[in-house]
């Protein structure tokens, strides 16, 4: 077995109540993990453990990951005033919008702007949302639909190899996962409902999505996953896995010496992501997070088959919508992105005669089957934020600590149009950003910047966002707290 | 039988090679430039052929092995019954094709884990079966370190696909020895030192460290095991046997007499058929099959899973004419042979040949359907989901089959196609008005006449004779050949001198883990000509590409190891 680890890093003074579990030569305080590990190892600890209601706080109102959280150093990680951390969400679909139909009128603060007819669906969170109008994508629009992609998500032009594409660095929710994603399980999640997601760590190299939401409960729910207040059943396992993982660690780092430049960036990011492993299976050697809202969710259908050639969208957004909230509750990682159809995405929505793609090039007129579209996902945009804001969390709810960024790749499918790019912000990210506001850019300023604003708002202390033309190094001052 | 009919047109030195529109003027210069060389057929060709000089792409030399690779490995060394990962690292895909998006693939945070998982999974099946590990385990060598010393000098070579050495046999053991204190039976130090074998990066990439090359002074040829290990790949889809691994071992590999016996024994092996379709599907784009989306209340024929039986089609076509016809690869496109079961059968309006399963049928002469091109997996995948596309269809026919690059359209372009009318009722009539538009001639007046001579197949790819009520019009011109319909067009295609350039980019490409580029126009050249010398026979093709020095010397001279 691996050694026992102590449960965090150095210490300040403990405070009384937590004197009894102190580490009898005072240097560390130890969890209740490493107590129960001892116990089972036949160590002679001769100390109690504390009362399990005692991991709670008083009122299940303020963040407490472990009993000796107090002990601990503030984190390094943003987090609110009530304690729980900055969470990020992305909330994405393909196509666009039909931009008058989407700008809300007025500009400003509370009753001086409206939602507009498209984004009517998000009404009952009118009071969380900053809505981000008339920005524009610096980047070129080399590549219908991709340049747009990789240029909100990463604020850089599309990198490009002949007839392939990709991004030229990570897309935001890897930005915001590099620091946030540190101390949880999973840095990140990638669940998707239709297509194969955006989220890059860098050039070529592409986070797969999870489509299954039975496969997504597995893998977050399953095996592995300890509901607070329950004891982890200790798995020797565990430790064997984290020194395979060392020795394959080892393996690429002997090979990576040997190979050319492009190929040792390929071989140290692998290394990385081997590294990151071994990290995140010692976190089940951890006590599980404290959190009043965490509970297990409902196991979803092994399948949700289309009916009559039209995939059930609604009802898979809704269920990967509440295994994110509750990922997210139970602390399993502090970054989702929610990718509901991609760029180009042809599917069929309910009612639509077409394809979405096609139809945003080919239906004449005002597009009424493109503005139902368009309807259909704030809908389910409205349900995804329903699940987070339905997760009590101190004085408020989830969404309260956190940022989503709801976004598509172009603003008027039709033209593949970067300039009134969709940006809607919901969430404060623990009062950090402001709500109720239509901000209104006058000259139409680098949508980039509203991505500098979100990624600061989440804890990322970082000078600038995206590259080239896309590059900022100032957020959106108007939006931010 | 097939094509007998047709006379073959033979490829000998010095024929033309010149593209009937040059591809240099086809990239997007402004909608003036792309009109006026689009009427002035005949543009001078560039010499090299530009589609993939410009694009290069930074060689990489540790291609990470694809999904299907890396599970023949394991069932080539362990057994075809093991249950393997339902999920993995995505494959990365270069002009639709993994081997050479290999190169650039890495492993995600998510990859790691899924191999982890997966390595895992196999490693315990394989302990749990009595008798896969032969006197391992019950470990009938004394020892549990024996043992595990056996177990990494016997599977090594054929996973990693070259011995390990002492430092990484330590380390193995190390863990076998670990999990064996810690668990307690000598079953769990097997699965724990096989996990560890199954996720390591020597079986997770194809190796090219390579070593001076003798022949080619201050350049660097593969060794005979990172020899062995890409032929492997190459001509059977998974691990060296025993016997190729033996030819690596004594250092004979090298000699190329003893390579090209090895690759023709290989292709005698039923992992050949793997082998070829893997190339097939991966040249044929057949993997996207999986998603393909029509509305079932226009397409009455549609079901989820058409798209897998339409693959199924293809391949078997394509494993027929190369194994059991040793045809000439111009009749995957003019054939009228094909394999269907009841679903596709039905689209064709032919009979079924088996109850079960798919059987081989002959299309009728006086259809118009033919070869690939009057296949499911291709008229359907090139549509769009309640009607047919003569641009995707074209695009497909130009960059897949012609290796001929067509430019993306200019994104603030207004895309739209003009509604159906009584001047204009069926989709062609609508496309040459959209035509008409100077800013969309360039690109269309290129990439949908191909297209149009299929119209007569719906979105799905049921035979129609007419198009909203109005008779379609099939006729068109491909690079200066006229045709009448889809069995012309096909001809015109087979017999095209790109169809011919392409398919050995492609399979150069598929077997090299990249794009012909610069410094290989001359070894492409040399082998396209071989190619029509012998036929156009894939499997004398596969044997010249492995056995060119290409194959064997390193793209990159890197400082030697």
């Amino acid at each position: 077995m691996s050694s026992h680890r102590g449960p965090q890093s150095p210490k300040s003074p403990p405070a009384s109540r937590w004197h009894a579990v102190r580490r009898l030569d005072g240097s560390a305080p130890l969890s209740r993990r490493t107590i129960l590990r001892g116990l089972l190892g036949g160590a002679a600890i001769g100390i109690g453990l504390p009362p399990l209601d005692a991991f709670f706080d008083d009122h299940g109102e303020r963040w407490l990951r472990d009993p000796f959280a107090p002990l601990l150093p503030r984190r390094a990680h943003a987090e609110g005033a009530d304690g729980f951390p900055v969470r990020f969400g992305l909330f994405f679909w393909g196509n666009g919008t039909l931009p008058e139909r989407w700008t809300p009128k007025g500009e400003g603060a509370g009753d001086a702007w409206q939602l507009s007819e498209q984004l009517a669906p998000l009404a009952a969170f009118k009071k969380k949302l900053c809505v981000v109008s008339g920005t524009r994508l610096g980047v070129p629009n080399s590549v219908p639909h991709f340049a747009g992609a990789a240029g909100i998500l990463s604020g850089r032009p599309v990198k490009l190899s002949g007839t392939d594409h990709t991004f030229g660095g990570p897309s935001i929710d890897q930005i915001i996962a590099a620091v946030a994603g540190k101390e949880t399980r999973f840095g990140s999640l990638e669940l998707a409902v239709e297509g194969n997601g955006l989220s890059y760590n860098g050039p070529n190299s592409q986070n797969p999505v999870e489509k299954s939401p039975h496969k997504a409960f597995a893998r977050l729910f399953g095996k592995g996953f300890t509901l607070p207040g329950e004891d982890p059943i200790p798995d020797p396992t565990v430790g064997l896995r984290r020194s395979i993982l060392d020795a394959v660690a080892t393996d690429c780092e002997q090979v990576r010496s040997k190979l050319g430049a492009s190929d040792q960036l390929r071989l140290q990011a692998h290394l990385d992501a081997v590294r990151n492993l071994e990290k995140r299976l010692a976190k089940l050697e951890d006590d599980p997070p404290n959190l009043a809202a965490c509970k297990l969710p409902t196991q979803p259908a092994e399948s949700y088959p289309d009916i009559e050639g039209r995939p059930q969208l609604v009802v898979r957004s809704q269920i990967m919508a509440e295994l994110a909230a509750m990922a997210l509750a139970c602390d399993q990682t502090r970054v989702v992105s929610h990718w509901l159809t991609h760029p180009v995405s042809n599917v069929l929505f309910k009612g639509a005669t077409s394809g979405h793609h096609q139809l945003t090039h080919d239906e004449p007129g005002d597009q009424p089957e493109v503005h139902a579209i368009v309807l259909q996902c704030m809908q389910m945009a409205a349900d995804y934020l329903k699940a987070l804001d339905a997760i009590p969390e101190g004085k408020g709810t989830l969404l309260d600590h956190m940022a989503v960024l709801l976004c598509s790749e172009v603003s008027l499918g039709k033209t593949h149009s970067l300039e009134e790019m969709p940006v809607v912000i919901a969430g404060s990210a623990s009062g950090k950003l402001k709500t109720d506001l239509h901000y209104r850019s006058k000259g139409g300023e680098n949508t980039s910047k509203a991505l500098m604003s979100i990624v600061r708002a989440c804890g990322v202390d970082a000078a600038t966002f995206g590259a080239d033309d896309g590059l900022t190094k100032d957020g959106l001052a108007a939006i931010e707290a | 039988m097939m094509g007998a009919t047709r006379e073959r047109a033979r490829w000998g030195k010095g024929a033309t090679r010149t593209a009937p529109v040059a591809l240099w003027c086809r990239r997007w210069i402004g909608t003036l430039a792309a009109a006026l060389c689009a009427a002035a057929a005949g543009c001078d060709a560039p010499e090299e052929p530009k589609a993939y000089a410009a694009l290069a792409p930074p060689v990489a030399a540790w291609p990470r092995l694809t999904r299907e690779q890396y599970k023949a490995v394991v069932t080539d060394v362990f057994g075809d019954d093991l249950a393997l990962p339902s999920q993995l690292e995505p494959d990365a895909s270069i002009d639709g094709m993994f081997a050479v998006g290999a190169a650039i693939a890495t492993v995600s945070n998510r990859g790691v884990e899924l191999y982890e998982d997966g390595a895992r999974g196999i490693a315990r099946q394989i302990v749990e079966k009595p008798g896969r590990l032969g006197d391992l385990l019950p470990c009938g060598l004394g020892s549990r370190d024996a043992c595990l010393q056996a177990l990494v000098d016997r599977y090594a070579p054929r996973l990693w696909r070259r011995p390990a050495s002492a430092e990484e046999r330590t380390r193995v053991i190390a863990i076998g020895q670990k999990a064996g204190t810690a668990l307690g039976t000598d079953a769990d130090a097997m699965e724990y030192a096989l996990a560890a074998l199954l996720q390591s990066p020597h079986l997770l990439y194809r190796a090219e460290i390579g070593e001076p090359d003798p022949e080619a002074k201050g350049g660097l040829r593969l060794t005979a095991y990172e020899l062995a290990g890409k032929l492997a790949l190459v001509l059977g889809g998974g691990a060296p046997d025993a016997e190729l691994v033996a030819r690596a071992a004594d250092g004979t590999l090298n000699d190329p007499k003893v390579l090209r016996l090895e690759a023709e024994r290989l292709l005698k092996l039923p992992t050949a058929r793997r082998a070829v379709r893997a190339f097939a599907s991966q040249w044929l784009h057949l993997d996207g099959l999986d998603g393909l989306n029509k509305d079932p209340t226009i397409f009455k024929h549609f079901s989820t899973d058409l798209g897998a039986a339409a693959r199924e089609e293809t391949l078997r076509l394509v494993e027929w004419l190369v194994f059991e016809q040793d045809a000439d690869m111009r009749d995957l496109i003019t054939t009228r042979t094909t394999f269907v079961d009841r679903r596709l059968a039905a689209i064709y309006d032919v009979p079924a040949a088996v109850e079960d399963g798919f059987g081989q049928v002959t299309l009728p002469a006086s259809g118009v359907r033919r070869g690939l091109l009057g296949h499911v997996s291709f008229l359907a995948s090139r549509s769009h989901p309640v009607s047919s596309s003569a641009t995707l269809r074209g695009v497909f026919i130009r960059e897949v089959l012609l290796c001929e690059q067509v430019p993306l359209p200019p994104s603030d372009l207004n895309t739209s196609i003009p509604e159906a009318s009584s001047t204009a009722p069926t989709l062609k009539e609508r496309l040459i008005a959209h035509m008409l538009e100077p800013s969309c001639n360039g690109c269309h007046s290129y990439t949908d006449p191909p297209g149009f001579g299929l119209e007569n197949f719906d979105g799905i790819g049921r035979y129609r004779s007419h198009d909203n009520g109005a008779l379609i019009d099939p006729s068109g011109t491909i690079d200066g050949v006229n045709f009448k319909n889809a069995v012309e067009l096909s001809a015109a295609i087979a017999d095209n001198p790109n169809y011919r350039k392409c398919l050995v980019e492609k399979v150069w490409a598929f077997a090299n883990n990249r794009r012909p580029g610069k410094g290989t126009h001359g070894t492409l050249e040399r082998l396209e000509d071989r190619f029509g010398d012998e036929g156009m026979r894939l499997r004398a093709l596969l044997l010249d590409v492995v056995t060119d020095p290409s194959f064997r010397r390193l793209a990159v001279a890197k400082a030697a190891p």
